[in-house]
C-alpha cells in the first residue's frame, strides 16, 4: 500500500522534473507554455482483469496450432471432430472429478494456505436437515444463484418458523422461477456449455414449466399480490412455456391494475405463436400488447423489439411477416432502441424464406453495420452469423457477401458471439461449402489451409463438396493431400467418399507433363494401397464399409499407374479369390490396363488369371485374350488354357 | 429453428436438381454427338468481356471450342424451357411488368458496356464498330437483353448460383481442354448463367410465368437496386411519445440471473493463458490483479500501521512509569506489535484486559510492594 502510494506520486515528480530542465528537451512549444497549468489526469480505475485482457488481445489467433486448450503435444492434439469433443469434454470431466474430491473429503481441504485465503478453494457449505441457517445465509445463496441450497436453507427456515422478509421471499420466486426450480449447469463447466450443441432448443417446442411446484407456492404464499410477484411467475411461465397460463396471468394482472414492466410485456410477446394459430392473430395480439405497454406508459426496449420481431419470424405468411417487419423497425428506430445481432438474425429469418421469393436484405444488413463491433445483449445474438451464413451460402449464393460476413465476424470482438462450437461448425460448414462452390480451387485451398484443422474439420458432407471442387477443376493433384486429409479426420469409413477419391483418381490420368503431377502415379498408388488397407482393417473390426467390385478395380487401375505391379497382384487375387462376396466386377478398363502391365511385368500366368476371370463373370474378354495373345509368346501350357477359355475360333482369326 | 430451416432446404433442394440433371443429360449426349474430341469446360468458355477479343483473332481452335460449348448449352437452354411447366401463377401481372422495366434497363446497360469494352479493344474506328456489334449479335441472339451485363466484371463473381452446381454435375463427365488456361473462372461461369437465364426470362415472360421467380431475381444479386430499406417504412405508431422514461426492470434477482445467463453465451473456452487467468480471476480461484496483500481485508482496511506497532499509548493512562507492572506491559506491547494475525482493536482490548485485571489485583500488589521497600507502584 505504501509502494503504490508512492508511485502515484511519481508522474507528478517526473513532469516537476521535465518543466525545470525544459531546455534541455525537446519541447517545441514556447516558454509562456510552462505557465500554463498542467492537467494530470485522473487516475483511471481499472477491474482487475482489464489488464489481462489487454494482454490478452494481443494475443491473435494462430491458425496453424491447435486451440489453447488441447495439449500441445503432437501426438495428443486431436484432429478428428469426435476427438476434439471427447479431449475437451475429458479435460472438464478431471475438473468435475477433482471438485468431486474436494467436496467428498472436505476434511482434507480446511487448511488455508494462501494468504489473503482464497474462498474457492475451501468446501463449500453443506446444509443439512439440522444445520444452523439464519435469514442472512437465505440472502447470500439466492444472490450466488444456489438454487438447490436456497431451497433448502428456505425449507429449514420455514421449519423452524422463522419469519421470512418479503422481500427476500421475492428473491426467491424470481430465482425458482428463473430456473423452474432445476439446478442449472453449474458456471464453471465452460466446455461442457460450448459443446452441448442444442439441448435448450429441443426443450423450447414443448412445455417445461412445473406446474403447482415450489413457484406456485412461493406466489401463492405472498399476500397481498405485488406487481414483481406477478411479474416473476409470469415470466417464469412464459420461459418454459406454459403459455396459457402465463397469459391468462397477465389478463389477471391487467384487471386488477396492476402495473407490470417492460420485460415482463417482453416474455409474453416471444409467445404469442404459442398462443394464436394464424399469423393474422398472432400480429394482432402482438398490437394488442404493444398497445397495452403504450398506455401504461411503458418504454420499450431491445427485448421488445426482439419478441416482436420473433413473433413475426412465425408467420406463415410472408407478406404480412414482411410488411410487419418493416413496420416494426422504423417504430422502434423512432424510439431510440438500437438493435442487436439478433435482430438482424430475426430479420434474415423472416426475410430470406425456402419457399418465399429471394430476398437481399442481408445486403442492406450488412450495409448497415459492417465494420461495427458487437456485444452480447440478447440471447439469440449468437444465432446470428451461423444463419448469415447459411443465407449467404443457401439463399443468395453470394462469395462476396459471405466474405464480408466473414469480415464481421472477425471485427473486434464479435467472434464472441458465433455462438457454440454447434453453431461455429455450421458457419464454417456453410462458408467453406460456399467457397469450394464458387471460387477457383487455388483461392479456396488458401482458406482450406487456413481453417483446416486447426478450427473447423469438414464434414463428410463438406468433404464430399470439397473433392467435387477438386473433380470440376480438374485439381487432380490436390487429391493425396485431402486423401490424409480424411485419413486424418476419420473420413475412411465413408464409401461414397473413398469412391470418389479413387473416380477422381483414376478419370484424370496424369499426362506426366506439368511437374505438378510427376508425382501423381506414385502418390496415387499409395492413396489407393492405404485405402485397401484401411478398407480391410475396416472389415475385420468394424464392417462399417466394405470392398465394391468397382473400388478395388479403381485400386488395381491406380496401383499398376503407380508402378506397383506386386500389390496389383495381390489386389487382384483377392478380387479372384472372393469374388461371390464382392459385390460388382472391376471395370472392364481396369483390368484391360492390369492386363497391359502384366505384358510389361511379362508375367502371362497373371494374365491369363485376368482373362479366366472376365469370362467367369461373364465380361467381354476377346479384346483381353487378343491382348494376351499378341503381347506374349506363350508357351504351351498357356496356350492352352487361352484356347479352353476363349476357345479355339479366337486364335484362327 | 436452424434445424428447421436446412430441413426444408433439403426438401427444396432435392426437387430443384432434378430438373437440371434431366436437362443436363440430355444436353449432355446431344453435344456428345457434335463431337467427340473433347470438350471445354465453362471455364473455357471465357469471353465476352476483355478476353474475348483477342482470343478470337489469335486462337482459332480455342475459339471453335468456346463455340462449342455456346451450342452445348443453346441446347442445355432450349431443353430446359421445354422441361418447365408454365402455369399462371398470383401475382404475375405484377412481376411481368417489374421485368419488362428492369429488361429495358438491362438492354440498354447492354448496348453502353458493349460500346464500352469496344473502345477498350479496339483501335480504328471501325474496328471498334465490328467488335460492338459482334458483340450485340452475340448477346442478342442468344436470346435477348441479358439482364445486366454491366454488372461490372469484379461483382459478376457473385451470382454463380446453383446453377453452377448443376453445371458441375454436367460437367463431371467430360474432359476439360487444356489448350485454353481460364485466367477468371467464375465471371465466365456467372455470364454465362445470366445470359441463359435472361433468354428464359424472356421467352417465358411473354406467354405466362416461368417457374421459379426467385431464381431470375436472385441472379442479379449485386445489381440488386430494389433494396430492402430497413428503417424508412411507416412506423407502427403505437408508441407515440417517444420520450419514455427507461422503465426499469422490477425484478433485481432476474435481472440479475438474466444477465449473468447472457454473459455465459457469449462466454468462450479460454484461447490463450491471458484469458484463462482472466477466468480464473473471474471465478475467483485467483488473487485479484493487481496482487496486494491487503486484498479483501474489510474489518482493517482504515486502521494505519502505527496503531499496530505503537501501543504504549494505551498504557499512559493507567500504567505506573516505571516498576514491574510498567516492565510486564512493555513486554507485553513489544509482543503485540510484532503480531500480523491480530487486529488493532484486539490489542488494544488485550491490554485494556490486563488494565482490568491489575486494577482487581490492586490490592494483593500493593501488599507485595510494602514488603519490598525502593518499589513502588503508586500512580
Amino acid at each position: 500500500m505504501y509502494l503504490s502510494r508512492q508511485l502515484r506520486l511519481l508522474p507528478r515528480a517526473n513532469i516537476a522534473r521535465s518543466l525545470s530542465s525544459s531546455g534541455a528537451h525537446y519541447t517545441t512549444a514556447p516558454a509562456e507554455d510552462s505557465h500554463s497549468t498542467i492537467e494530470i489526469p485522473n487516475r483511471i480505475e481499472r477491474s482487475p482483469t482489464d489488464i489481462l485482457q489487454a494482454l490478452a488481445g494481443t494475443v491473435g489467433r494462430d491458425h496453424t496450432a491447435p486451440h489453447y486448450k488441447y495439449h500441445d503435444d503432437p501426438f495428443l492434439i486431436p484432429m478428428s471432430n469426435a476427438a476434439k469433443r471427447t479431449y475437451a469434454m475429458s479435460k472438464e470431466s478431471g475438473r468435475k472429478a477433482a471438485k468431486w474430491i474436494k467436496e467428498e473429503h472436505r476434511e482434507l481441504f480446511m487448511h488455508q494456505e494462501a494468504q489473503p485465503a482464497v474462498e474457492k478453494f475451501a468446501p463449500s457449505m453443506v446444509y443439512t436437515e439440522d444445520s444452523h441457517v439464519e435469514e442472512s445465509s437465505l440472502r447470500q445463496l439466492i444472490s450466488q444463484g444456489e438454487l438447490k441450497d436456497a431451497v433448502l436453507v428456505y425449507n429449514l427456515l420455514e421449519q423452524k418458523g422463522t419469519s421470512i422478509s418479503p422481500d427476500l421471499k421475492q428473491s426467491l420466486l424470481e430465482l425458482v422461477c428463473f430456473h423452474n426450480n432445476q439446478e442449472p449447469l453449474p458456471e464453471e463447466y465452460i466446455e461442457e456449455r460450448w459443446f452441448m450443441q442444442n439441448n435448450q432448443r429441443r426443450e423450447r417446442s414443448a412445455k417445461t414449466w412445473k406446474d403447482g411446484d415450489l413457484a406456485e407456492k412461493l406466489y401463492s404464499e405472498i399476500e397481498p399480490k405485488t406487481p414483481q410477484s406477478y411479474a416473476s411467475l409470469i415470466r417464469g411461465m412464459a420461459k418454459y412455456l406454459q403459455c396459457e397460463r402465463a397469459y391468462a396471468l397477465l389478463q389477471e394482472a391487467g384487471e386488477k391494475q396492476i402495473q407490470l414492466d417492460t420485460n415482463t410485456f417482453n416474455s409474453i410477446i416471444q409467445i404469442v405463436s404459442f398462443l394464436k394459430d394464424t399469423a393474422e392473430q398472432r400480429w394482432q395480439l402482438c398490437t394488442e400488447l404493444l398497445q397495452e405497454m403504450s398506455q401504461q406508459k411503458l418504454r420499450p426496449n431491445l427485448g421488445t423489439l426482439n419478441s416482436v420481431l420473433q413473433c413475426i419470424s412465425t408467420f406463415g405468411n410472408f407478406k404480412l411477416a414482411r410488411s410487419a417487419a418493416l413496420q416494426v423497425l422504423p417504430e422502434f428506430k423512432q424510439l431510440g432502441v438500437s438493435p442487436s445481432l439478433g435482430t438482424y438474425y430475426y430479420l434474415l429469418i423472416i426475410f430470406c424464406r425456402e419457399r418465399g421469393p429471394v430476398s437481399h436484405v442481408i445486403v442492406d444488413i450488412l450495409n448497415d453495420i459492417a465494420g461495427k463491433e458487437f456485444q452480447i445483449e440478447h440471447p439469440k445474438d449468437t444465432y446470428f452469423f451461423a444463419t448469415a451464413m447459411d443465407v449467404c451460402r443457401n439463399h443468395l449464393h453470394d462469395k462476396s457477401l459471405a466474405k464480408k460476413v466473414n469480415e464481421l465476424l472477425h471485427t473486434g470482438k464479435n467472434y464472441d458471439l458465433v455462438g457454440d462450437s454447434f453453431k461455429e461448425s455450421i458457419y464454417y460448414r456453410n462458408y467453406l461449402a460456399l467457397l469450394c462452390q464458387t471460387e477457383s480451387l487455388d483461392d479456396f485451398m488458401l482458406t482450406y489451409d487456413l481453417l483446416v484443422p486447426n478450427i473447423y474439420i469438414p464434414e463428410p458432407g463438406i468433404m464430399e463438396e470439397i473433392l467435387r471442387a477438386v473433380e470440376i477443376n480438374g485439381g487432380v493433384e490436390y487429391v493425396p493431400r485431402i486423401w490424409s486429409d480424411m485419413v486424418v479426420f476419420d473420413h475412411t469409413h465413408r464409401e461414397s467418399l473413398l469412391l470418389y477419391v479413387l473416380r477422381i483418381l483414376v478419370d484424370n490420368k496424369p499426362s506426366g507433363e506439368s511437374p505438378a503431377q510427376q508425382q501423381l502415379p506414385e502418390q496415387g498408388a499409395k492413396v489407393a494401397l492405404d485405402m485397401y488397407e484401411k478398407v480391410e482393417d475396416a472389415i475385420k473390426r468394424l464392417r462399417k464399409v466394405s470392398f465394391t467390385g468397382q473400388m478395388l478395380g479403381d485400386i488395381l487401375t491406380l496401383l499398376v499407374r503407380g508402378g506397383n505391379f506386386e500389390k496389383a497382384c495381390e489386389v487382384f487375387a483377392h478380387v479372384d479369390k472372393n469374388q461371390h462376396r464382392i459385390p460388382g466386377t472391376p471395370a472392364e478398363s481396369a483390368l484391360q490396363e492390369f492386363v497391359e502391365a502384366s505384358v510389361l511385368e511379362k508375367s502371362p500366368s497373371q494374365a491369363l488369371v485376368v482373362l479366366q476371370y472376365a469370362v467367369e463373370n461373364n465380361m467381354d474378354s476377346s479384346a483381353l485374350a487378343k491382348r494376351i495373345h499378341e503381347g506374349f509368346t506363350l508357351n504351351e501350357v498357356h496356350l492352352s488354357k487361352l484356347k479352353s477359355l476363349v476357345g479355339e475360333s479366337f486364335l484362327d482369326k | 429453428m436452424l434445424a428447421l430451416r436446412s430441413a426444408q432446404r433439403l426438401g427444396l433442394r432435392s426437387i430443384l436438381p432434378a430438373a437440371y440433371k434431366n436437362v443436363g443429360l440430355v444436353s449432355y449426349s446431344s453435344s456428345q454427338s457434335k463431337n467427340d474430341d473433347g470438350y471445354s469446360s465453362s471455364d473455357d468458355e471465357k469471353p465476352k468481356k476483355k478476353k474475348d477479343k483477342p482470343v478470337k483473332k489469335s486462337d482459332e481452335p480455342a475459339e471453335t471450342a468456346a463455340q462449342r460449348l455456346n451450342r452445348l448449352l443453346g441446347t442445355m437452354q432450349a431443353t430446359d424451357q421445354l422441361s418447365a411447366s408454365d402455369f399462371p401463377r398470383p401475382g404475375d401481372e405484377n412481376r411481368r411488368r417489374r421485368e419488362v422495366q428492369k429488361q429495358e434497363i438491362a438492354s440498354k446497360n447492354v448496348l453502353t458496356a458493349a460500346k464500352n469494352i469496344a473502345s477498350m479493344l479496339g483501335t480504328s474506328e471501325s474496328d471498334k464498330k465490328q467488335t460492338e456489334s459482334e458483340l450485340l449479335a452475340k448477346l442478342l441472339g442468344h436470346g435477348s437483353e441479358s439482364a445486366p451485363a454491366a454488372a461490372g466484371e469484379g461483382q459478376t463473381t457473385a451470382p454463380a448460383g446453383d446453377k453452377e452446381l448443376n453445371l458441375s454435375e454436367l460437367i463431371v463427365g467430360m474432359k476439360i481442354d487444356r489448350r485454353q488456361q481460364p485466367p477468371q473462372v467464375e465471371q465466365t461461369r456467372g455470364e454465362y448463367v445470366r445470359r441463359s437465364l435472361a433468354s428464359r426470362a424472356k421467352s417465358q415472360g411473354r406467354d405466362g410465368y416461368h417457374q421459379r421467380p426467385q431464381r431470375q431475381v436472385k441472379r442479379e444479386a449485386e445489381s440488386f437496386t430494389g433494396s430492402v430499406n430497413l428503417y424508412g417504412g411507416e412506423p407502427l405508431g403505437i408508441f407515440k411519445d417517444t420520450q419514455l422514461p427507461n422503465s426499469t426492470d422490477i425484478l433485481s434477482t432476474w435481472s440479475q440471473l438474466s444477465e449473468r445467463e447472457l454473459s455465459l453465451q457469449a462466454a468462450h473456452p479460454p484461447a490463450n493463458y491471458f484469458e484463462q487467468m482472466v477466468l480464473w480471476t473471474d471465478e475467483s480461484k485467483v488473487w485479484r490483479f493487481p496482487i496486494n496483500n491487503e486484498q479483501d481485508w474489510a474489518d482493517e482496511v482504515n486502521v494505519d500501521f502505527s496503531e499496530h506497532i505503537f501501543l504504549e499509548q494505551h498504557l499512559e493512562e493507567w500504567c505506573p512509569n516505571k516498576g514491574p507492572v510498567r516492565h510486564f506491559m512493555e513486554l507485553v506491547c513489544v509482543g503485540l506489535s510484532k503480531n500480523p494475525y491480530v487486529t488493532a482493536q484486539e490489542k488494544k482490548d488485550h491490554i485494556l484486559w490486563f488494565r482490568d485485571y491489575f486494577e482487581a489485583k490492586k490490592d494483593i500488589l500493593r501488599d507485595l510492594i510494602s514488603k519490598e521497600p525502593g518499589k513502588s507502584i503508586s500512580a
